[in-house]
């Protein structure tokens, strides 16, 4: 009986000191992605959004139909870590206009049609950067709405834009 | 041992068979005694005055009574000094197991439930620290140390190297630059800086615009056209610490910027996490230019 309290006791022991330190291992390990949990709660903003008209062609391409648009966001970055311009994704909707009927749009990234690449642009720490997508939209168009979406804190910015 | 000493061992032996049990004189006299052969012990205490009556200390350590001659008899512990007799206390059962069982289960959990308070805590002071723009901007000469053991050198230029005009195919209203850059790293230190997250700015049309390096597969066929080798491209993945670099940091600007600025942050380890603790830049006309020999 003896032996059997004793075999008791020292495997709770072991399986307590076991759980300590796995929870100390658990803690020390994580603190090493709070750089990505504490980026995960930062919050880039969209300041200014201008949309200018580029022609009915750009880069060498057309479409017959469409005609190309340069649109210009102005994006604060108040957190501590250097952004992607990509990191802010861009949502468009033109259904919001009711004469648009059934008028739409296509996004080309400018860098990616362009380099092939998409992230050099990039809104540095603590500044305002300008970040510059080329829209291919559909004649007759007369406006549209931008949502960005930030999934990082759950926000949610609307921008109404007028062509 | 022989047949007549095993005889005098069974009589000696005769003489303890026959000897009383016990010589207490309370046996003797205890005309009461529970264990007198016949009789019915079953509610014998029904009617006994315990508190006059000799206890049997025996009876008081028995457990094969029913609970309630049990109860009954344990209940008067003063009867011992009643009766002049000093008892042994009953022993007080220290579950030492028990106790070393719970402490170590104590322990474990204050040890999750610290962890968890702390990771808390921690979680909650690095997006305090993410959320604080900190950093000091520091203009620095084309040569500067950029940590104890890198000393970094710049050409004192961006030099345009390829555009629509001199390569079939290239971007429209783009050129490639490219800024010489000298790392002398005296020593490898642990968890020191290393030069990284490098970006270029510059100013169009009054709006502020960043560039980070772009990989070097999308730099090296333009830039290999005006004889770099693949090893001149720099990567962003960091320069210094312990090993001499040197190269060409490339970026694509517009074709009508004449002047950037080459931003080279330094981090610290605050809170869990880097944050910038200072941006050294240096700003650049841009030249037309081609490769030099020996550079």
């Amino acid at each position: 009986m003896r032996a059997v309290k004793i075999i008791i006791t020292v495997f709770v022991a072991i399986i307590s000191i076991f759980i300590s330190l796995l929870s100390f291992a658990i803690l020390f390990s994580e603190t090493d992605y709070l750089k990505y949990e504490a980026m995960g709660n930062t919050d880039p903003v969209i300041t200014t959004a201008e949309i200018a008209y580029l022609g009915n062609e750009y880069n060498g391409e057309s479409e017959e139909g469409y005609s190309y648009y340069q649109l210009n966001l102005m994006i604060e970055n108040n957190s501590n870590y250097n952004y992607d311009t990509n990191t802010v994704l861009l949502h468009y909707d033109s259904s919001a206009y009711d004469d648009n009927d059934s008028k739409h749009y296509s996004v080309l990234p400018i860098k990616e049609e362009i380099f092939g690449f998409d992230e050099t642009n990039c809104i540095p720490a603590g500044k305002e950067a300008t970040c510059t997508k080329v829209l291919c939209i559909e004649d007759g168009c007369h406006g549209f709405l931008v949502t960005y979406h930030n999934y990082r804190t759950d926000k949610e910015q609307i921008i109404a834009i007028d062509l | 041992m022989s047949e007549n000493n095993n005889d005098k061992f069974w009589e000696t032996n005769d003489d303890f068979w026959s000897k009383p049990v016990a010589s207490d004189d309370w046996l003797k006299s205890d005309t009461n005694s529970y264990e007198k052969k016949g009789e019915d012990i079953t509610n014998k205490n029904e009617d006994v005055d315990l508190w006059e009556e000799p206890v049997n200390p025996y009876l008081n350590r028995d457990t094969h009574f029913n609970t309630y001659e049990t109860k009954q008899v344990q209940q008067p512990v003063n009867a011992t000094i009643l009766n002049g007799q000093v008892l042994e206390k009953p022993k007080k059962k220290i579950h030492i197991h028990t106790i070393i069982c719970l402490s170590f289960i104590t322990i474990a959990i204050l040890s999750i439930v610290g962890a968890f308070a702390k990771y808390s805590l921690a979680k909650k002071t690095a997006i305090h620290t993410v959320n604080q723009v900190s950093y000091t901007e520091t203009e620095v000469d084309n040569t500067f140390s950029y940590d104890s053991n890198n000393e970094i050198s710049l050409a004192g230029e961006a030099v345009s190297y390829v555009s629509e005009e001199n390569f079939t195919g290239f971007p429209k209203n783009m050129k490639l630059i490219g800024i010489y850059i000298e790392v002398n790293s005296t020593e490898y230190i642990y968890g020191a800086n290393i030069l990284q997250e490098i970006y270029l700015g510059y100013v169009l049309d009054d709006k502020p615009y960043y560039q980070k390096m772009p990989r070097q597969d999308v730099i090296y066929p333009y830039a290999s056209s005006k004889g770099f080798q693949r090893e001149e491209i720099l990567g962003s993945y960091g320069l210094g610490n312990g090993i001499d670099d040197e190269g060409y940091l490339f970026f694509f600007v517009p074709s009508q910027i004449q002047e950037v600025t080459l931003y080279m942050p330094k981090t610290v380890k605050e809170n869990y996490i880097d944050v910038i603790e200072t941006v050294y830049y240096v700003s650049f006309p841009i030249t037309e230019g081609e490769k030099e020999a020996n550079k």
